[in-house]
C-alpha cells in the first residue's frame, strides 16, 4: 500500500523519466569561431558538383530514416567488424521517379566498405518505392 | 540431518551433470559446406536433389523447387537465405552445390535483414569443378534481385541466378571483362527473356534499364 503523498512523487516521476526515452535528433555540431574563420566559400563550383531537387532529398531522408533510423545504435553484442553496417555513410543511393508521386530510393552498401571477406556479400541494401504527395512509404522491396 | 540431505543432493546433481557432459555428443561439423577463417565459404557438390546436365538451364530450373524445402526458406521475414553455386566439371555435365546459409543478419530496414554470403569454392571429390554460376534463394514472394546483386564488384562468376520464395527465377550476366551491356534475364516457360540491360558505365552500380521493344 502506498501512501498518498508517496503516490504523488511517483506520478510525477512517471512523466520524467518518460521524457528521459524520449530521443530528440541532435543538432549539427559547429566547428570553433577560429576554425570557421579559415573556410573560404569558393564562387566557381568544380565540374563534379551535383545538383539534387529537394523531393528526391526529403524521399532519401524518408527512405534512410527507415532503413537506418538517425538513433539506430548497434545491437549490444555487434562484432566490431559489423558496427560499420550502422553507418549512414557506408551507403549510396539511387533515385528516381516513377509513376505520378511516387519516388523509388535503392540504398545499397558503398563498395569497399563494411565487408572484406573474398565472398561479396549480398542483399544488405533494400529499394523503396515512397509516396512523395502523402509522404510515406509505399512499399519496401525485401 | 536437512544439511546433509541437501549436500548429498547436490553432489547427485553435480554427478549427474558430469556425466551428461561425458555423454553429450559433440556437434558433428556440416560437411556440406564450411566457412574459413577469412571468411570465405566453401560448398561441396555435388547436391544429390539436383540432377546434372549438358544443358545449365536444366540444373537451374531444378535450383528453386529444391531450395524451399529447406528450413525457414519461405519463411519471409524470419526466413533464410541460402547460396550455392554451378559448375561445369570435365565430364561435361553441369552440377550444382549444396546450398550454404552463410550470411548475416542485423537490423536494418524494414526487417531483420538477410544477407547472402556468396561461396567462392566448390569441394567435389571427383575433380577440378570450373564455376560457372552461383545462385541464391531470398526468403520472400515478390523479392527480384536486390540493389547489391547487380553492383559489379559483387560478380565473381559469369552469371548469377537469384530466385525468390515464389520461385520467379532472374538471371544477371555482367559480361564485366567486355564493353557491352549486362544483361537480365527473367525465366518464363522455359525460356530466358530479356527484361533490362545495364549499360557499361552504369555497371558499377548496378542501374538497370529497359529494353527498347
Amino acid at each position: 500500500m502506498i501512501k498518498q503523498p508517496m503516490r504523488g512523487w511517483f506520478l510525477l516521476l512517471l512523466p520524467l523519466a518518460s521524457c528521459a526515452l524520449l530521443k530528440r535528433p541532435t543538432r549539427p555540431v559547429y566547428a570553433p569561431p577560429a576554425e570557421a574563420a579559415k573556410v573560404e566559400f569558393p564562387l566557381v563550383v568544380p565540374e563534379e558538383a551535383v545538383t539534387l531537387d529537394g523531393v528526391t532529398i526529403r524521399a532519401i531522408n524518408l527512405a534512410f530514416e527507415d532503413f537506418l533510423p538517425w538513433d539506430r545504435e548497434p545491437p549490444r553484442g555487434t562484432a566490431p567488424g559489423d558496427v560499420c553496417f550502422y553507418k549512414r555513410d557506408s551507403y549510396d543511393v539511387m533515385a528516381w521517379r516513377g509513376s505520378e508521386g511516387v519516388m523509388f530510393v535503392s540504398i545499397y552498401l558503398r563498395p569497399e566498405t563494411c565487408d572484406h571477406s573474398p565472398g561479396p556479400l549480398l542483399d544488405v541494401g533494400t529499394r523503396y518505392a515512397v509516396d512523395v504527395q502523402a509522404w510515406r512509404i509505399l512499399a519496401a522491396q525485401r | 540431518m536437512e544439511t546433509s540431505r541437501d549436500a548429498r543432493r547436490h553432489i547427485l546433481i553435480g554427478v549427474a551433470l558430469l556425466f551428461g557432459c561425458a555423454v553429450a555428443p559433440e556437434p558433428l561439423p556440416d560437411s556440406r559446406y564450411g566457412m574459413k577463417e577469412d571468411g570465405a565459404v566453401w560448398v561441396r557438390g555435388p547436391w544429390d536433389a539436383i540432377q546434372p546436365s549438358a544443358d545449365v538451364d536444366e540444373v537451374i530450373d531444378q535450383l528453386c523447387p529444391a531450395t524451399v524445402q529447406f528450413p525457414r526458406a519461405t519463411a519471409r521475414d524470419y526466413g533464410q537465405e541460402y547460396c550455392g553455386l554451378i559448375y561445369l566439371m570435365p565430364d561435361g555435365q553441369y552440377y550444382a552445390s549444396h546450398a550454404a546459409p552463410f550470411g548475416k543478419t542485423l537490423s536494418l530496414g524494414p526487417s531483420r535483414k538477410k544477407f547472402c554470403r556468396v561461396p567462392i569454392e566448390v569441394r567435389d571429390g571427383r575433380g577440378s569443378p570450373d564455376i560457372r554460376a552461383d545462385f541464391h534463394l531470398h526468403p520472400w514472394n515478390g523479392s527480384p534481385m536486390s540493389p547489391d546483386d547487380l553492383l559489379s564488384k559483387n560478380q565473381l562468376f559469369s552469371i548469377r541466378i537469384q530466385f525468390d520464395a515464389g520461385c520467379r527465377v532472374l538471371k544477371y550476366i555482367p559480361y564485366l571483362e567486355e564493353v557491352r551491356p549486362g544483361e537480365l534475364y527473367e525465366r518464363q516457360r522455359k525460356e530466358w527473356l530479356l527484361v533490362g540491360l545495364v549499360k557499361p558505365e552504369d555497371k558499377a552500380i548496378g542501374k538497370v534499364t529497359g529494353v527498347a521493344q
